[in-house]
């Protein structure tokens, strides 16, 4: 008996380091993107104002935009993402990164940080009527069609 | 020009069409059109796609040179193009096979982006027979002249941020928690082994009292009535 008790501690005690690890070894996409890329600027971000609104961040990129979305989204899976012909953009809970090409004359690519109303109203002409509501042109229709077929 | 030729078409196509083929809108595929021919406009190079299926009268197809509905000609592109091609099958409700679907990139680069390029961004040809099919479809096709520009064969198309949104447009549905989206395996499996533990330990001492031989008691021996010994 005393052995099998010992492998239900160990079996338990796994758990247990495995639940600590879990809980205080994670962290969110801004913490992230902020230990790994090199932030170059802030800004106000659009949208509302309001106490509650966070700038955007602004960070350089040595990768191109592709790898660097997929590296992003590797590390810190985002609820939704949309990918367009200027960038790729990955939303989560409370924010959105978006990676765009870099500015003229330079390699690599940019990270836009933004909270969710921000980036929403950054990013309007391309996730606009795929995340939320969209009233500019054929907006009743956008992302939204129902599938034929099923 | 090409763009307000594309956007006459695209708005005459979506008119004039009577029925929706395949999998989008007859809008968003205008819509698409539209972003292509703006994207051929910037880079020069043709883009399109055209993902045939099993279930509906027509395919999806479009370009940047002909709208939706019209088929890329390779020909007509002397600097390049690059095309989406896929098949949607949805098995019937009695078989017992699954929806399936494929797709892959066709261009006149030897390195043109490939289907691997999809998948790291996250677009998988499985979506195609989900739920968002539609909106799947749409940014494999969207994310085409940006995979070319990140392989260096044409230049980035300029990100250009909103400058007016209506008031009325917000963001909805928001995500669920981060933390559970990116650990809700690891949690699972840390549960389990924490409920799996005292599960072992009783099933084992259960085991083991069932395996035991049977324990005998031996009566009480008579008492004896022999003298004390002597001192």
């Amino acid at each position: 008996m005393r052995k099998h008790a010992i492998i239900a501690s160990l079996l338990a005690g796994a758990g247990v380091l495995g639940l600590i690890f879990t809980l205080t070894s994670h962290g969110s996409v801004r913490d992230h993107i902020a230990k790994t890329y090199r932030q170059v600027g802030t800004e106000k971000a659009p949208g509302k104002a309001g106490s509650d609104r966070k700038d955007t961040v602004i960070y350089a990129s040595n990768r191109s935009v592709l790898q660097t979305a997929r590296d992003i989204a590797d590390h810190n899976k985002p609820a939704d993402r949309r990918t367009t012909e200027a960038g790729a953009f990955l939303r989560y809970s409370d924010d959105v990164v978006s990676v765009v090409p870099p500015t003229a004359g330079t390699r690599g690519s940019r990270i836009l940080v933004d909270d969710e109303e921000g980036g929403y109203h950054r990013n309007y002409g391309y996730v606009g009527g795929f995340w939320g509501t969209y009233s500019g042109p054929a907006g009743s229709f956008r992302g939204g069609g129902p599938g034929a077929g099923k | 020009m090409i763009r307000a030729l594309v956007l006459a078409l695209a708005l005459a196509f979506a008119l004039a069409a009577p029925a929706q083929a395949g999998i989008l809108a007859a809008e968003d595929a205008a819509e698409l059109a539209q972003s292509l021919a703006e994207a051929q406009e910037e880079q020069g190079l043709c883009y399109g796609w055209n993902v045939t299926n099993n279930f509906s009268a027509g395919p999806d197809v479009g370009s940047g040179t002909g709208g939706p509905g019209a088929i890329m000609i390779p020909t007509l592109c002397k600097d390049g193009w690059v095309q989406l091609e896929g098949y949607i099958e949805y098995a019937c409700d009695t078989c017992e096979s699954e929806d399936r679907a494929t797709v892959s990139i066709s261009s006149s680069f030897a390195n043109g982006p490939t289907t691997k390029d999809l998948e790291a961004l996250g677009l998988k040809a499985g979506a195609l027979t989900g739920d968002d099919d539609d909106t799947t479809l749409i940014n494999m096709v969207n994310a085409l002249p940006l995979l070319v520009a990140d392989r260096g064969l044409a230049p980035y198309l300029e990100y250009e941020q909103a400058t007016t949104v209506p008031a009325i447009d917000h963001a909805t549905n928001k995500p669920g928690s981060d933390f559970m989206r990116d650990t809700w395996i690891q949690l699972v499996l840390f549960f389990a082994l924490i409920l799996a533990a005292p599960a072992f330990y009783l099933y084992k001492r259960k085991q083991t009292r069932e395996s035991a031989p049977p324990v005998y008691i031996a009566p009480p021996s008579a008492p004896t009535s022999a003298p004390p010994p002597a001192t």
